[in-house]
Formats: structure tokens, C-alpha cells, sequence
């Protein structure tokens, strides 16, 4: 062996588990969507699907939208080829749980939400500067601004304020202030051209008859909006460089700061083709630098079928990496941030290969659900081919969830988890959060076609803090220290699957753990350092 | 990582010789893994999977199987036949039964492995791969495979034996039987890649180039060798050789992708 790298191997080769005994924590989740009130069934296209538009599902938000402290739920809601325009419309939900017990109510009517579109994803930010959560609908069709009024009503500023861009198929969003002018733009990206009237004639995956796409369509141009002030948005999609390299299909997008240079820069997650890394040159100048970054390919050279998007700080670097839920008989992937914008997958490294394989990946989330002081991973899957089976496309067209433990300097797939999530499902969405505020990280999954699942962590009680940054900039990071133990996160507008996830900062706290040290960044460059927080509380924490 | 190809199967078809003991000291000793004779009704099947007719080779199998039931060979060449066509779900319960029925068909264990590996059953995988080495153990395809389970479970220090050990498999192989030698370039190749993804993986930049040079040069389709390498020598600080692998690289998957329609 070659004795400069006899260290680091034998670092990288010590897994704390037995790959084939892992020592998985005991995770308990209950599904109580019903109990809770949360009673809603989605729509996209029919059942079963027919064409590639119907199959997308879509994604739903968690903001607390009424200011009362807890997490509400909107769902934008699709349609159908019949009638795109006019669906069964959007919810919302309003959080009214006490006590413990998780409650919802369907408050869309009082909200003044009227969306009926075919929506596909949602991000939250304050569009409009006003100190309130706003959401950005993405559609097939024109997309939606619903501008919040922090008391649970939304106002849809759609046309007035210039973001709904052209009748095309977006996909995803993401807010950031990429001109550090301290309003938030809108990046879109955007899917493919599908024509209702004359879908293609469908295609074979395994010798098996689907339909078209996303191979064999037109990609979809991405389009940046640039906040002019006040909620108003330009299209700046020319003149900052995004339309510079050919379009993709794009299916996520989030805005970080992943090369530290004080920018926040856009990743998008694209389907069969290679992801973007736009590097924020400031002045909303933006570079490709997927490629070179190693972020456009997995491993093996491959654009993949990206379909969610995870962030964490995996490797104790304090930079985000990259995990990407992708398509069957592919491997979900992790490229790890090496800093300077460089990316290494290290999908295989981390324990999260091959056991991917047979599933199609969507939602996915990086949460210390067990509270131990490390971030596990949670994928939601299920397949867009009706007539996927086992033996046809070596995967069911309804797939479990796939979770993974921390175990040291790996991932280890949890090959039994509780039952809420070993049930099969063709899952879409999903957005976490603490929803019942018992300091653990709850579920909300949007199923195609399906009624929505609750997921309430009932794993054991451990030690937690939440930290809810005020303004909830996308980007922001927040850096936690105890004793020696350093934690990373970062709010972030969109990602998961074109979902939205609670904007704050939720860590789990090793045992023995009473305080902790906080450092918060804004992208804005103004930054709070806390000391001796007291853990097991939520707390809010804003600029001086 | 991609299924089997009519490629690797013809391969398959075609050996005829194995060099045994290159694990430790390579020897050219070439011995041939255990092939009962074909059953003359099933030959047509084997043309027709060599041909790439994958329904009528079942076809044909599937009638064997109707006149002997549970026959291991008729068993095999229906596994293969969707093992072929990317449907591992499919192919796996035939393999199994084929080997359940002739544990020593030492030529069904390693599609049985890739089967399991790609259906992401690493404890099968592993195990299959295992019997593979073990059975035949001058075959380069056990302890690649191995490796590849070892990487998947981020055992790098195993996973780089592994792949060394598959590498000195191909070594004998060179020396024994030049001809199947070349036959295999592209699996040698591979190994020399997955051996440079674990290097990089531990951070032996230098290591990691010279396996990923070597496998491209092997192989100037490897697509996963070319890419990393790009990414490695930018790492190095070697901004022209990374452009010129880049360069290549595009190209060759600007070549893999541009067949028209599909999906995905």
C-alpha cells in the first residue's frame, strides 16, 4: 500500500457498523393525517397516468403563514389533461394544534386562495420585502405569485408583478437574493414542451410501452427574475448568462452560497441531463460550472434523472453537499463539496449506492430524525410507469420509503423502518418539519393521486434546539457548537422535491448535551454569535 | 453502472480458459471453470441469446423446461435472457433456480451476482460473487465484484484489494491467453477505473490518475474513467490535461447519448 494514503484509508475504511448487522436506531413513525384533520386527496392528470404530464404529482409548503409560531400546509394542487386550467384548486391548511395533539384545518377559502392552475411545485420567500412568507407556485402554465399577509390571507400578484412568465411547463423554484441588493429573486426551472393536443407517440423503457419523454421532447429554457423592488420582477434570463448553455429538463432548483464566496449561487437538479452549478459572478452575472465543478455528473460520467434535491454538511466541512434522488436502475447520488465550487460523488463512499437502485426517487430530506446529533436521510419513491412491476422494470410501481441512519462515517439503510414508511406508495413530494413542536422533525408526503400522509416522528424523545432566523433569507446559515460537536445548516427556498420545507434550523443534540453555541450568517454578510444557548426550545434569532 | 451487455455475454460464451491462482502469485496455469455440455435441444436457445433474439431464445428454453422441469441449464438461459435485456427482477428467481438445481454451475453464479448486485441485494451480491471467486478462481469477474460490494459498503481498503486482485487476474490472463486478453480489455478497463475511484475516494490523487489514465487507455470509451479523470487532474492542478480529458470525455458522451427518441 502506498503509505501516503494508508492514513486516510485507514480513516475512511473503519464503518462503525457491520454492513451486513447495522446497528439501526429504533425509528417510530405513525402516519395521522386523518386523525389531524388533514384530510386531502391530490390530483395530477388521471389514474393511471397516461403521459409524462401527469405523473410529475408536485409538492407542497410548510410556513407558518398565520404568524402564530406553528407550521401550516399548502398544497398548490395539480389538474387535469382535460381541464388544465381549472382544477380542483389549492389548500391550505391552518395549524390549530395544542397540547400535543397535531390539528389542521382546511382554511383556503378564508386565506382568499383561489389558485385552480395545474400546479407542480412550491417555494417560500418574501417576495415583496414586506416581512411576510409569500409562495411561488410553479405550473403547467403560467406560475403564481401568492403574495402573504403574515395572517393567514394571500393575495395572487401573479400579473401585477410580473413573475408569471410565459404559459409554459416550470417545474421548480427557488428564492435568493443572487444581487445582494436585499430583495429576493426568483430562479424557474423549467421542464419541457408538452402539447396537451398532440402528446408524442409513446416509446418502450425495457421493452415495455410508456410514454414519451423526458428524452424526445424539447427541454424547457430556465428563466431568472430579478427583484425590482416592492414584489416587482424582470426577466433577466438573457442578460445574466443562464441562457448561454443549451436548455435541460428541469426539475429543482436551490439557492446557496456552495463555492464561499460570499454568493449565492443556483444549483438545478435536471432530468436525463447534466445539472446545472450557475455560479453567481455578482452583479447577476451567472457561469455554468456544473461540469467542471463535477456536479453535472454522477461517477460514472452519467447526467441523471434528477428529480430531488437534499443538502447537508456530511464530511464536517461546514459546506454544503449534494444529494439528488434520481431514477431507477440508476444510483441516487452524493456529491460531496470539496469547496471553490469543486464536487466529488462519493455516492458509493457514504453507503448510499446500490441500495437505491430499483427505485425512483423523489422527495428527500437530510433530519436527525432520532436526535442524536447527526443528520439521517429520508427518500420518498415511487415509479411514473403504471406498469412498472418487479419482473418488467426490476421495480413496483408503488415504492417504500428508503431511510438511512447516520452510523459514523457512513449512511446505513435501514433494511426494517417503521411501517409508515415501509409501505409502498408512489410518492412525489414532501416537506418536514416540527409540526406538532415536540422538538423532532415531522413528515407531510404528497402522493400522486393520493390523499396526503402525516407522518408524526414518534421516535424517543432526545435533545434538540430550533433556530428560526429572522429574516428567514434563503441562504442563511446557522452553525451550531457544543463541546466539541460542530453542526451545519442552512435555509433554503425550494428543494426536497418542488417542496417546500420548514425554513429553520432544527438540530438534534448528542446526550449529555445542556448548551450550545450558535453562529448565524446572513447572505446579506451580517452574521449573530450566541453563547450558552439553552437547548430544547425554539428560538428565534434576529439581526442586531 | 449499467447491466449486462450482449457484449460481456458473448464473452461469456467464448470462454474457454481461466488462469487459477493470480490472487497471490500469478501463475499461468490456465484451468476451465465447470460447463456440463449444453443439451443439444437448448443450443438453439444459446444462438439465439448470442444473436441478441432474447424472446426466442426463452422461447425455446421455456419448451425445454416444459419436457424437464427444473433443468439448471434451461433455468440459466431463461435468466439470461432477461438478464440481457436489463430485467434483473425478472432474470434472478431463474437464475436461482438453475443454480438451485446445479449448485456447481460455476458459470451462472456470476450473473446471478450482478443480478442481486444491480437489484441492490448487496448481502446476495456478495455472496455470489464470492461463490464466483471461489469456483473459478482465475476469473477477474469474482473480485471485481466483490470490490464493487466493498466500495458500495465503503470498505476501501477491501475494495482496493479486490479490484488489485482483479487486475492481476487479467495480468495472468495477458500472459496465458493474449487473445482473451483483448477480448476483455473493456472489463480490464473497468476494474482499473473502479480501483481509481477508490484511490480518489481516499484522496491518492496521484494514484487515482495513473488508474483512470490506464483505463481509458484501455478503454477510450469509458465514459466514468474519462469524466474523473478530468475531475483528478483539475485536482492536481493539471488545467490543460483536465480540459484535454474533458474534451474527450463530452465527446464520447455526446456519442452515447444521441441515439434519437426513448425516454430515458
Amino acid at each position: 500500500m502506498n503509505p501516503a494514503r494508508a492514513l486516510p484509508l485507514a480513516l475512511l475504511a473503519a464503518p462503525a457498523c457491520a454492513p451486513s448487522a447495522p446497528a439501526a436506531p429504533a425509528f417510530a413513525f405513525s402516519e395521522v393525517a386523518r386523525e389531524a384533520g388533514l384530510v386531502f386527496t391530490t390530483t395530477s392528470g388521471g389514474t393511471p397516468s397516461r403521459e409524462i404530464v401527469e405523473v410529475k404529482g408536485g409538492g407542497l409548503a410548510l410556513l407558518d403563514a398565520d404568524g402564530d409560531g406553528d407550521l401550516d400546509a399548502f398544497v398548490p394542487n395539480g389538474a387535469t389533461m382535460e381541464a388544465p386550467r381549472a382544477g380542483p384548486g389549492c389548500r391550505y391548511f391552518t395549524n390549530e394544534s395544542a397540547g400535543g395533539a397535531l390539528h389542521f384545518r382546511d382554511a383556503t377559502a378564508e386565506a382568499g386562495l383561489t389558485f385552480r392552475g395545474w400546479g407542480i411545485g412550491v417555494a417560500v420567500g418574501d417576495a415583496n420585502d414586506d416581512g411576510h412568507d409569500d409562495l411561488y407556485v410553479t405550473c403547467f402554465g403560467p406560475n403564481a405569485l401568492l403574495l402573504g399577509d403574515g395572517r393567514g390571507h394571500f393575495r395572487d400578484a401573479s400579473l401585477d408583478s410580473g413573475a408569471a412568465g410565459a404559459d409554459v411547463w416550470s417545474a421548480a423554484s427557488t428564492f435568493g437574493d443572487l444581487d445582494q441588493d436585499g430583495d429576493l429573486e426568483l430562479y424557474v426551472a423549467n421542464y419541457l414542451r408538452f402539447d396537451l393536443e398532440h402528446p408524442p407517440p409513446y416509446s418502450s423503457f425495457k421493452n415495455a410501452p410508456v410514454f414519451t419523454g423526458p428524452i424526445g421532447l424539447p427541454p424547457e429554457p430556465d428563466v431568472l427574475l430579478e427583484n425590482t423592488g416592492a414584489g416587482r420582477f424582470r426577466d433577466v434570463s438573457q442578460s445574466s448568462g443562464i441562457r448561454a448553455v443549451a436548455p435541460a429538463f428541469g426539475l429543482g432548483a436551490v439557492a446557496l452560497d456552495f463555492d464561499d464566496d460570499g454568493r449565492l449561487d443556483v444549483f438545478v437538479g435536471n432530468d436525463s441531463t447534466p445539472n446545472f452549478l450557475w455560479v453567481n459572478r455578482g452583479a447577476l452575472r451567472l457561469e455554468e460550472g456544473g461540469a467542471r465543478g463535477g456536479l453535472a455528473y454522477n461517477v460514472d460520467g452519467m447526467a441523471q434523472s434528477t428529480m430531488g434535491i437534499a443538502l447537508a454538511d456530511v464530511d464536517g466541512s461546514g459546506r454544503a453537499s449534494v444529494f439528488t434522488s434520481n431514477f431507477s436502475n440508476d444510483t441516487n447520488t452524493l456529491h460531496v463539496n470539496r469547496g471553490s465550487g469543486m464536487f466529488d460523488d462519493r455516492t458509493r463512499r457514504f453507503g448510499l449506492g446500490m441500495v437505491s437502485f430499483p427505485y425512483v426517487g423523489w422527495a428527500a430530506g437530510f433530519l436527525d430524525l432520532d436526535l442524536d446529533g447527526d443528520e439521517d436521510l429520508l427518500v420518498f419513491n415511487g415509479h411514473v410507469y403504471p406498469n412498472a412491476t418487479l419482473a418488467a422494470m426490476d421495480a413496483g410501481y408503488a415504492e417504500p420509503a428508503l431511510l438511512f441512519a447516520r452510523a459514523g462515517e457512513r449512511f446505513v439503510h435501514v433494511a426494517e423502518p417503521p411501517a409508515a414508511l415501509a409501505e409502498p406508495h408512489v410518492d412525489r413530494g414532501a416537506a418536514f418539519g416540527d409540526l406538532d413542536r415536540d422538538g423532532d422533525l415531522d413528515a407531510l408526503v404528497l402522493e400522486l393521486n393520493g390523499p396526503l400522509r402525516l407522518l408524526r416522528n414518534d421516535t424517543a424523545p432526545g435533545h434538540w434546539l430550533v433556530v428560526a432566523p429572522e429574516p428567514r433569507s434563503p441562504g442563511t446559515r446557522i452553525e451550531l457548537t457544543a463541546e466539541d460537536h460542530r453542526q451545519t445548516r442552512w435555509i433554503t427556498s425550494g428543494a426536497g422535491f418542488v417542496s417546500q420545507s420548514a425554513q429553520e434550523a432544527h438540530f438534534g443534540l448528542p446526550r449529555g448535551t445542556t448548551r450550545a453555541d450558535l453562529v448565524i450568517r446572513w447572505p446579506d454578510g451580517s452574521s449573530r454569535r450566541l453563547i450558552g444557548v439553552a437547548i430544547g426550545q425554539r428560538l428565534i434569532v434576529t439581526r442586531e | 453502472m449499467r447491466g449486462m451487455s450482449i457484449r460481456t455475454a458473448l464473452v461469456w460464451f467464448g470462454l474457454a480458459l481461466v488462469v487459477s491462482g493470480c490472487r497471490d502469485k500469478p501463475v499461468a496455469t490456465p484451468v476451465a471453470p465447470r460447463r456440463p455440455a449444453l443439451a443439444g435441444e437448448l443450443r438453439p436457445a444459446a444462438g439465439a441469446l448470442e444473436r441478441g433474439e432474447l424472446a426466442a431464445a426463452r422461447t425455446v428454453a421455456e419448451a425445454f423446461l416444459a419436457t424437464h422441469p427444473g433443468d439448471a441449464q434451461a433455468s440459466f438461459l431463461i435468466g439470461l435472457s432477461f438478464a440481457f435485456a436489463d430485467n434483473h427482477g425478472a432474470a434472478r428467481p431463474w437464475l436461482e433456480q438453475a443454480l438451485a438445481a446445479a449448485p456447481d454451475f460455476d458459470l451462472a453464479w456470476e450473473p446471478l451476482a450482478k443480478t442481486r448486485f444491480l437489484l441492490g441485494d448487496l448481502a446476495g451480491a456478495r455472496a455470489a460473487y464470492g461463490e464466483c471467486a471461489r469456483r473459478v478462481p482465475g476469473d477477474p469477474k469474482g473480485p471485481h465484484g466483490l470490490g464493487l460490494v466493498e466500495l458500495e459498503e465503503s470498505r476501501l481498503a477491501e475494495a482496493e484489494a479486490q479490484f488489485r486482485a482483479a487486475l492481476a487476474c487479467f495480468d495472468a490472463l495477458e500472459r496465458a491467453d493474449p487473445r482473451q486478453a483483448v477480448a476483455r480489455q473493456g472489463e480490464r478497463s473497468e476494474s482499473h477505473a473502479r480501483l481509481g475511484e477508490v484511490l480518489f475516494a481516499a484522496e491518492d490523487l496521484a494514484g487515482a490518475r495513473a488508474e483512470f489514465t490506464r483505463a481509458v487507455e484501455l478503454s477510450s470509451g469509458n465514459l466514468s474513467a474519462l469524466y474523473t479523470l478530468s475531475l483528478v487532474h483539475r485536482r492536481l492542478g493539471e488545467e490543460a490535461l483536465a480540459r484535454a480529458a474533458e474534451a474527450r470525455y463530452e465527446e464520447a458522451r455526446r456519442a452515447r447519448v444521441s441515439a434519437p427518441g426513448g425516454t430515458r
